[in-house]
Parts: C-alpha cells; structure tokens; sequence
C-alpha cells in the first residue's frame, strides 16, 4: 500500500440477516447492504460518497470504522489491518478515526451536559482529567466556534447547527487522522449548512484532516470533494475526481442523479432522465448489473454479467465506471416514462 | 429616520460568531419548574409530608394525646354495653372494640405502612433497573432468560403465593417487605428493559461506541442518566401499591400481626362491629385512601413534569 | 392537499385503496364499487403499475415515492382547483423527487390546478414555481415572480439564502452564510424580525416592521432599504 493512502478497503462486504416475523421460523433472507466495495481514502484529501436511500453508504462507513463487523473483504488503516480486530484490539484505532453523525437531536445524550460529551473521549482513553480536560475541552469549543463558557449547558440549549458543531468538537478531541462524515447537514437548514462547511473545510486546512464525506446532496458532496464515490445498491458503480464526474459523468446512473439534482439557476422544468420505477429492495437485488431494471441504456448484456469498476477507455485511469454501455460524450439518455 | 441605511456592498462571510443559546433549560430545572406550578403536586406533597411527620412524632403524639397505641382499657374505652365508644374529645377518632385508641393507633399504623412502602418499592426498583438494564443492553441469551424470569414472576398469583409464603414462615414486616419487592420487582424490570432498549439504537450511543467506549461504560454514563425519569416516574407510583399490598396481606392476617396496628388489620378487626361503630372503619379506611391517593396524584404529576408531551414542539 | 411525510400521512392500518375510497365517498354520494374504480383509475393515472393490487397493500408496503404518488391520487380525487403541497419532495430521493415534480406538473396541465408548493429547497421551486413568496418569522419577506426573486432579491433574507447555496456555476465557491439563529416564535424581535441577522441593518429596522411594498412592478418586498439604494449598488444575486 502506498504511503499517501490512509485508508484502504477491498471487497469489502455487508450483510445483515432479515428478522423473520413467525415465531420459529428463520428467514434465509439477507439484506445485501454492502456488496464488494474497493474503495482507498487518501491522506488530506476528502472523498465524498453519494448515493440514494438503500445505496450502502452509511453502512460502509460503518464497516470502514469498524462499528459492524465486516461479513467479508479487508480493511487496512495507516498499514493496519484492522478487518477482524476485536474490540479491544480496535481501541487505539478509535483515538484515530471519527465519526460525524447526522442527526444533532439524537447524536447528543440529552441527560448529559455538553462539556462532559465533548470530554467524553478524553475520559475513554484516560487521556486527560480534572482541569486539563476542562481546559482542553473549551479550547475545542472554541475550535468549533461555540462559546466555552457554555460548558455547563445541556444540549437543548443549542440549536442544530450548534449542536453539530458539539459533534465536531468531539470528533475532534483525540486529534483524529481521519474523519467519516455521515451526513453531517442533511438535517440542517441550509443557511447553516454553509456554516458547518465552512467550519469542516477550515478544520481540515488547520489540523490537517482527511474526510470521508457522505451525502445524498450532489451539490453539498460536489463543494467539499475532492473525488467522487457514486454508490447504488451496494455497489460503488463510478469513482472520480470530483469536477470530472460532474463535467462527464460516464455511469447512466450518475447521469440521471445529476440531472434530476435542481439548481436555483434552472430556468423553469428541465429536460430530465426519469429512471423508471423505484430501487430495488437490497434483499434481492437484480442479477447482473443491479442497475439494470431502472437503466434508460439496459442491454440483454447487463442482466446477465455484472460489469466491473475499471477505467473506460478515453478516460483518465483517475476515472473508473462499472458500466458495460457507459454514457458517451454528448450523448442524450431517454427521458423514461413516470410508469415503470 | 435619524440613521441613515447603510450603503449596501456585497454580502461577506461573516465570521462564525454567533454563539447565543436558544433560551432552554436544561431538562431537570424545566421538569422541576413545570412541577412547582402544578397545585395538585403541591399539596400532594405537603400531605405526605404530614403524614411522614406524623408516623416520625408518633411517640410524641401518643404522648400529647395521653393514650398508648396498645393500651386497652376496657373500662373507659368501652361503652357500658361493652361497644367501641364514638369520636370524643378523649378520643378523637373514637375507640375500638378492647377499648383502645384509634387515633394513636392510625398514627402508629402509618410508620408500618410508610416503612413497608416505601422500603418495598426501593428495593424493587433497585434490583429491577439493574436487571433490566442489563437484559436490554446485552440481550441475546441473557436478555432471553432475564426477560422470561420476570414474565414467570409476573404471572405468578401473588396473593396466593404471598399467603402461601407467610403460612410456611410466619407472619413478620420483613416477610411482608419481602414479598412485595419480589413481585415487584419484575414489573419495574421490564419497563427498564424496554427503555433500555430503545435508548440502546440511539445514535449517541453509536457515537460512544465509535469513540472506544466500552458496554459498562455506556450503561452507566450513557444509557442510565435517559433511565433515571421513568424509573423516578415509577418509585411514585410503586410506594402506594406496596402500601396497599401491605394492608392486602395484613388485613388478611398475613401481615403484621396484632397488637401492632396497621391500616390492614384495622380494618380486618373492625368487620364485625362496623354496624355499631362507623368510626371503626372509616379513619383507618380514610387514612389508607389518602395516602395513596396523594402518592398516586403526585405520580401523575411528576409523570407529567418529567415527560409531557409538548415538549417536542420546539424540535426544527 | 399532500403532505411531507406520506408514511405518516396515510393510515398505516388500512389499506391504501380503502383510504382513498373513503375520501371519495366523504364529498360525493357514490357507491362503493364507483369509488374503488375510480381509485384504481386515479393510482394509475399517478404511475403506480398494477393498480388493482396494488389498491389493496397497506401503505408499509409502499416505497416512499410510490406513497407520495398515492397521496397525490387522494388529493386529486375530487379534482380540486387547488392542490396545497406540504414539503411533498423533502422526505424522498432526489431522482424521486424528480419523478414526483414531474407527475405535478403534467397533472396540473391535466385538471387545471392552481398549486401552492411549500418548501425550503428553493431549487426545486426553480423548475417548478411561477410566484415566489419568501417567508420569515410568519411573515411575508418577498414576493415576486420566480425569476424575478431569484435573480434579483431585494430582501438581505433572501440574497442570503440564495448565496448560502452552492451553485451549479460555481461549485467550489465559499458559501456566505446568514449568521446568527432562527428567532425565537414566543419572543421575536421588535421590528423587522430579521433585523439580529440583517448585514444591512440601521436602527429603523429595530424599532418598526417594514411593510410588504412594491419595488418594481409585480416585486414586493418588506425592507427598509430604499429601492434607489439596492438598484445603484448594482448588485445582484447571480
């Protein structure tokens, strides 16, 4: 593994078994959340993920950090491999990769006060007690752009954006190498979703931070990315530098998700890729390429082999599609019907 | 207009500056204030109050009052025909049928029934948040046998077994005490369990895990200040059940024996004169009554303060 | 009317078809066989396929685009003038989203509708709105045709929320943001209820509401910025 990358995942795999309603009777069934995703995360950069509802994303960023264990494939982190690590053992990989979470409201233990969340780290890894935490901890509250004398406050005190940043600020606090960011505004207003771009952008310039950010928001994934992971169903379907995707997008799917994205700019309703009907359930994804029953491009080819993510030819080795037809330059993809 | 408006240049990046709090309390001083407007919390509470203070100061008022809970007096309890005697200045709850005083024997019989009450209920909920807690936070096997020995006790006849239990060993307070936390206790562990396992998929719990967080850590820090209110909640409303299960069993004979007068077996004594001796069986029928009355309403109260439902409405 | 979260919004107990049905038959004397016909016709007019089964799921059943498609059949059952749209798209994917407002549109066409859209996704109002009236605090703040309003804001609320977007035409840009807090709905702030957050502000904003006046023909707007002022400036929100 090269040394710039931090991260590295291959084959990774997820499956969640199906809890069966009947009393005795187990379900076979599986949710294939994550099916096969190599992906690496290099240092300083911020690779965004993005992907629909069912995509997988939050799932592998829960695998990527070890907070499920992996059904299958090998994660390494920094020259570790950290796949089959035991709880104990994951505990220093913990002071080194963190986790953002989406929601303000429930990523906060209401009955706790706000400084003791934030030091909460520091306590884990009895890192730092007494008064140096306190200091400590309101020297990341400012960080974070919070007043530190608020300290003491409970977290309904705080509005969403505020208690975003108590998220950050917690994150923060063992001076991690790598941040996942789950959504981190998607619950926000967007007048404060500026903000805590703003912030995470900054942080990552002043501490040096690499992130991997996910979102189903293009606009959002596109402003802080430096590449581009496109899931669907499980699957990374296109990986690329973060302006080469949006410029030439080569997956239909890319294609149609930017094209149904709107944009203030827009002069009335656009000429738009309807995909047809809605996403498959992840208990029993298509065969072949799983994007196919939706696919404007569909081909007898593409129900049967599932294509592989590699570089398509005229493409930068940067730029990687698993497609078998994949969209080519100035072509126009069918609208399809509103009826699947 | 005395200022005039500013010329207007283009919008810039202010500095992240803003650090005002949204004007909200921290949960305990909102639920404690939405309890102190609530007047029936109020005298609920000063009526409980009395009565601990009465049941402390009974020797006291056995003293004032000039009559000992036991002391039978036959001659100048008693009417001439041998009947309990009315409510009189000597006796302002009236006498019962050995000519004793039941004004002194309500307050005597109120330490029994606050003691078994509420020394039942603690334990109850002590032994039931620790073993819910632990059966919704591990789960698997263990939350399985947890789970079913408490739907086991609770489907129990307590009664039956209470009596059963009390012929083999005895009638005794702390048999009684023993009783009601063992039937008890089940019920509170399975409202733990429940909460424990919703506050379990909550995303800051995620978040302790993600931080390295180990499971007795995040029961105790994480899981157990979200358990505290209902667990509160529930103490209020367990003490007077217990209380009633206490004058159940004593009022039964399975209880406290007499002479020692609780509210039970007040009441099961004054049966068979309740035709000639109304007085009998109301003050011991009234105390019982209030006092759970005031423990009841003052659970709703704390219920309400602690978890009302408009507190959701300021969520964005 | 439909509303922004269809999983709530339907009655998870009974059947989707059955729910539809009964609001039929609450404004019009038909029978119960007119109304289910008419049901199904109605679900599949929204792009629900097979919708004589369907008709009979329960909404759990549904994906959340189907749901909001089937909200949208109940709302125009009884083909009403005017459709009032709660945050329809909030809760779905965006190529759903892109389906759904597409569905809108061609059955406004259809029956004539008038739709009032509420949102705080302003691009979906983009592709979609004709008028745009900009809220604050429970008041009007702008109100104006949609390319008006957005290409050409007068109110510092509205020039706000527009800068704190990122941009198709500029994807990397530093987003501005509105500083400060939503104001408090139980004490809000005297006058302009934006004045806390307004770059702009000078002292008559803290003490009187600006009225909702016209600033060119078919444009209103509630600030105290004199017109002349914001025109000379020559900015715009591009």
């Amino acid at each position: 593994m090269s040394d710039d990358v931090l991260l590295q995942a291959a084959r990774v795999v997820k499956r969640f078994p199906v809890s069966s309603n009947a009393l005795f009777r187990r379900s076979r069934e599986q949710v294939h959340a994550v099916d096969g995703v190599d992906l690496e995360v290099r240092r300083g950069e911020t690779l965004g993920v993005v992907g629909e509802t069912g995509c997988g994303k939050s799932t592998l960023a829960r695998c990527l950090t070890r907070l499920y264990p992996l059904t299958d494939g090998t994660v390494v982190f920094d020259g570790h491999d950290i796949s089959t690590l035991s709880r104990q053992a994951l505990r220093p990989y913990r002071l080194q990769m963190q986790m953002i979470f989406q929601d303000p409201y429930s990523s906060l233990n209401p009955r706790r006060r706000v400084g003791s969340i934030i030091g909460d780290p520091f306590a884990i890894h009895r890192m730092a007690g007494g008064s140096t935490r306190k200091r400590q901890v309101q020297e990341l509250m400012e960080l974070v752009g919070l007043n530190p004398e608020h300290y003491n406050r409970f977290p309904a005190a705080f509005s969403g954006g505020q208690r975003q940043r108590i998220g950050v600020a917690r994150a923060l606090a063992l001076r991690p190498k790598l941040i996942v960011c789950d959504e981190p505004v998607s619950a926000l207003d967007v007048s404060i979703q500026a903000q805590i771009l703003n912030l995470l952008n900054d942080l990552q310039r002043e501490l040096d931070l690499t992130y991997l950010f996910i979102a189903h928001d293009l606009a959002v994934v596109r402003r802080v990315s430096d590449r581009i992971a496109v899931m669907y169903l499980g699957k990374v379907v296109e990986l690329a530098d973060a302006e080469e995707l949006f410029d030439r997008p080569r997956h239909p799917y890319t294609a149609a998700l930017l094209s149904a994205a709107t944009d203030i700019d827009d002069e009335g309703p656009r000429e738009r890729i309807l995909l047809r009907g809605d996403v498959p359930s992840p208990i029993d994804p298509p065969q072949g390429c799983r994007f196919h029953t939706r696919c404007p491009k569909a081909r007898e080819l593409c129900a049967t082999a599932e294509p592989p993510l590699e570089s398509k030819a005229g493409d930068a080795s940067s730029h990687q599609t698993a497609c078998h037809f994949p969209v080519e330059e100035g072509e126009q993809l069918a609208g399809g019907s509103t009826a699947a | 207009m005395t200022q005039a408006p500013p010329t207007v240049e283009a919008f810039e990046a202010r500095p992240v500056e803003d650090t005002r709090l949204i004007e909200a309390k921290g949960p305990w001083r909102l639920a404690w204030e939405r309890l102190r407007r609530d007047r029936v919390a109020i005298v609920c509470f000063l009526v409980i109050v009395l009565i601990v203070l009465v049941a402390v100061c009974a020797p006291l008022i056995a003293d004032l009052v000039g009559h000992k809970p036991n002391a039978t007096d036959q001659l100048g309890g008693l009417t001439p025909e041998g009947l309990p005697k009315g409510p009189s200045w000597s006796h302002p709850f009236g006498t019962d049928s050995l000519g004793r005083d039941i004004f002194i024997r309500v307050v005597y019989a109120a330490r029994i029934s606050l003691l078994a009450g509420v020394v039942a209920s603690t334990l109850a909920i002590i032994v039931g948040a620790v073993v819910g807690l632990f059966a919704g936070y591990i789960g698997g096997m263990t939350d399985s046998f947890l789970a079913r020995t408490m739907d086991v006790i609770l489907s129990f006849p307590f009664l039956l077994f209470g009596i059963a239990l009390v012929s083999i060993v005895g009638p005794s307070l702390g048999i009684v005490i023993g009783v009601i936390a063992f039937f008890s206790w089940a019920s509170v562990g399975r409202i733990v369990r429940g909460q424990t396992i919703s506050i379990k998929e909550k995303e800051y719990i995620e978040a302790a895990r993600s931080l390295g967080a180990g499971d007795v850590r995040i029961m105790f820090v994480d899981v157990f200040p979200n358990l505290i209110a209902p667990v509160l909640v529930y103490l209020t409303l367990l003490i007077p059940a217990a209380i009633v299960f206490e004058a159940t069993l004593s009022f039964l004979g399975l209880g406290v024996i007499p002479p020692t007068p609780t509210w039970g077996n007040m009441l099961a004594e004054s049966l068979g004169f309740y035709q000639v001796a109304w007085w009998y069986v109301l003050f011991p029928a009234a105390a019982l009554l209030i006092t759970t009355l005031a423990f009841n309403l003052l659970g709703d109260s704390v219920r309400d303060a602690l978890d009302p439902r408009g507190e959701r409405l300021f969520r964005q | 009317m439909i509303f922004q979260d269809p999983l709530s919004s339907l009655h998870p107990q009974y059947r989707v078809g059955w729910q539809i049905v009964e609001a039929i038959q609450a404004h019009e004397r038909v029978t119960k066989d007119v109304a289910r016909r008419r049901t199904i016709e109605l679900l599949g007019h929204v792009g629900i396929p097979q919708p004589a089964r369907r008709a009979d799921d329960y909404p759990h059943q549904f994906s959340g685009g189907m749901r909001q498609r089937a909200m949208i059949a109940m709302a125009i059952a009884l083909n009403p003038r005017l459709l009032i749209a709660d945050e329809p798209t909030t809760a779905l994917d965006v190529t759903v989203q892109a389906q759904i407002i597409d569905l809108m549109k061609q059955l406004q066409a259809e029956f004539g509708m008038s739709i009032i859209m509420i949102t705080h996704d302003l691009g979906v109002l983009a592709g979609l709105a004709d008028e745009v009236m900009v809220m604050y605090a429970g008041r009007a703040m702008e109100r104006g045709s949609r390319r008006t309003v957005y290409r050409n804001a007068y109110h510092p609320y509205t020039r706000g929320l527009i800068q704190a977007l990122p941009r198709r035409a500029a994807p990397k840009a530093r987003l501005t943001a509105i500083a400060g807090l939503p104001p408090s709905l139980i004490r809000p702030p005297a006058g302009c209820p934006f004045h806390p957050r307004c770059p702009y502000v000078f002292d008559r904003c803290r003490s009187e509401m600006p009225p909702l006046a016209a600033v060119e023909p078919g444009h209103r707007s509630a600030c105290w910025l004199p017109v002349e002022q914001l025109v000379a400036s020559g900015e715009r929100s591009t």
